[in-house]
């Protein structure tokens, strides 16, 4: 998946949305959703560090 | 929930939208858009509009930069959410004038100090002083006293901290002096200059130290704290102190006793402060200022518009510094003719009070009569100080001072009238509205030419 100045805006929308989640349930097929993209990108050297470190803490935090 | 409060939510996913909207509930009543003009519809319409958070990335094309324009118009406090972190863009926002910027991530991680702060600093008592100035500002007369009065009268107690806002010269340092003076407080009026200090100095200066403290240092010596025990100190520049020192201060207002330096114990002092400091906000969003500092010195804000938006105190000041200076060198009153005081009015004076009051002594001192007119005002006064919306062309300032301001005025009006009524065929009626004056009026400028016109043809 290719990285654009507005894919990283958007990504950073799914980030919140699966961040804030705890705050109101998100469907099961949103959640499934934003896990996946955000999944695809936790490691991409085009995110800066710090976003990325955010990700994979929002990720484990959804494992468990 | 703060029902003064009308929130407008400004984002364009519905999602995101929502969990703002929760965050700010207890504030005042939300009102959620999704697109630019659904916002612009909602901050022109009927809501009334007090505070509005806005995504800057709305549409994905940065639409929330021209919202900031709509909501400074209509006096809306704003805040943007963004995800983009280019310096430009932070730069552009702070220079429209939106009151903070915080990025997305750091809003939802630390939304509750975030809203404290936005809502607080907007709830602070905020004193406007349009009427304090009207009155003379260098004498101590029983209406000036008046007005200290009445902002004392909003029951600012001494626990408080006091900001004055204003620019440079608008004349801070006198007016926390006359709070002073009309307060029950029985110890002195000290000011301190932060930016007047060496950093390595400013704990010594604020606090004092005790001989040997520290190398250099002779003797005790007693800080602006303790000098101003019972009374007031006027701390000007605040947002030139460091962090620390923000820090110390703080816990020293809080506590009402400071530690000198090389002291074994406390000393209690209870002072009033009065604070001024310049760009205190961006200093703020650098984190080069402490929140915790910043709220205490939010709390209530006694503004002095710059001098050029008080034009009458522009014209009492004129001639009271006239009259102080000309008495102060023996020349009898001195005073300004009507046109040489609507001069005045018209320059800029980017300097404030401290600027007329230095150009007013240089003009004392060469007067060569008592009734200073426009002609004997000094040229470089409007090369200097001309507004730069109507910067005047240097032969409009040659005509001026060679054939008097009634000369160039009336060269003006006929110009005016040559150009839309005669050349461009307009009717009176209309140029009038052109010019945003009365049918009347314009016809009295068209009489005056067509009679002027008559003249030289005869």
């Amino acid at each position: 998946m290719q990285l654009t100045e507005y894919s990283k805006h958007d990504l950073k929308n799914i980030y919140l949305k699966l961040y804030l989640s705890e705050d109101y349930s998100l469907t099961e097929e949103n959640s499934k959703k934003y896990y996946s993209i955000l999944s695809d990108f936790k490691d991409s050297k085009l995110l800066e560090p710090d976003f990325r470190q955010k990700i994979n803490n929002t990720l484990m935090k959804f494992n468990n | 929930m703060n029902l003064k409060n009308n929130i407008l939510i400004i984002e364009d996913d519905p999602e995101i939208n929502k969990h703002i909207k929760s965050k700010l509930s207890s504030y005042g009543r939300c009102f959620c858009v999704f697109t630019k003009e659904e916002a612009q519809e909602a901050i022109s319409g009927n809501l009334r509009i007090t505070h509005a958070f806005i995504d800057l990335d709305l549409d994905k094309k940065l639409a929330g930069l021209d919202l900031i324009d709509d909501c400074i118009e209509k006096n809306i406090k704003c805040a943007v959410l963004s995800s983009h972190e280019s310096q430009l863009v932070v730069d552009k926002c702070i220079k429209k004038g939106v009151d903070s910027y915080y990025d997305k991530f750091d809003y939802f991680e630390n939304y509750h100090n975030i809203n404290s702060h936005f809502f607080e600093v907007s709830n602070s008592d905020i004193v406007e002083l349009d009427d304090f100035f009207k009155y003379k500002y260098i004498t101590t007369e029983k209406n000036i006293k008046e007005n200290i009065k009445l902002i004392l009268s909003k029951k600012v107690s001494y626990d408080r901290v006091i900001q004055i806002a204003g620019e440079t010269g608008t004349g801070k340092s006198k007016l926390a002096q006359l709070l002073h003076e009309e307060s029950d407080l029985t110890g002195d009026f000290i000011s301190f200059n932060v930016a007047d200090c060496t950093p390595s100095l400013i704990k010594s200066k604020l606090f004092g130290h005790k001989d040997g403290s520290f190398t250099g240092s002779k003797g005790n010596s007693k800080g602006v704290f303790e000098l101003a025990d019972n009374g007031t100190l006027f701390l000007d520049e605040v947002g030139e102190m460091s962090l620390e020192m923000q820090k110390a201060l703080l816990i020293a207002i809080e506590s009402k006793e400071i530690w000198p330096e090389g002291a074994q114990k406390p000393v209690k002092c209870n002072v009033r402060i009065i604070c001024a400091g310049n760009n205190i906000l961006e200093k703020l969003k650098e984190n080069k200022f402490r929140d915790d500092f910043y709220y205490r010195i939010n709390d209530f804000i006694v503004n002095i518009k710059p001098l050029n938006q008080r034009v009458e105190d522009i014209e009492i000041q004129a001639c009271e510094f006239a009259k102080v200076f000309s008495k102060e060198r023996g020349l009898g009153h001195m005073t300004f003719t009507r046109d040489a005081l609507e001069a005045l009015k018209a320059l800029q004076w980017k300097g404030n009070s401290r600027e007329l009051k230095n150009e007013i002594k240089r003009i004392i001192d060469n007067a060569k009569k008592p009734l200073i007119d426009i002609s004997d005002l000094p040229e470089s006064l409007f090369k200097n100080n001309s507004n730069e919306r109507f910067k005047m062309p240097k032969e409009h300032i040659e005509y001026l001072l060679e054939h008097g301001y009634k000369e160039y005025i009336r060269s003006i009006e006929n110009q005016i009238v040559e150009h839309l009524i005669v050349d461009n065929n307009q009717s009176r009626s209309k140029a009038g509205q052109d010019l945003k004056i009365s049918k009347d009026i314009m016809t009295r400028l068209y009489n005056n030419y067509k009679k002027e016109e008559r003249s030289l043809c005869n």
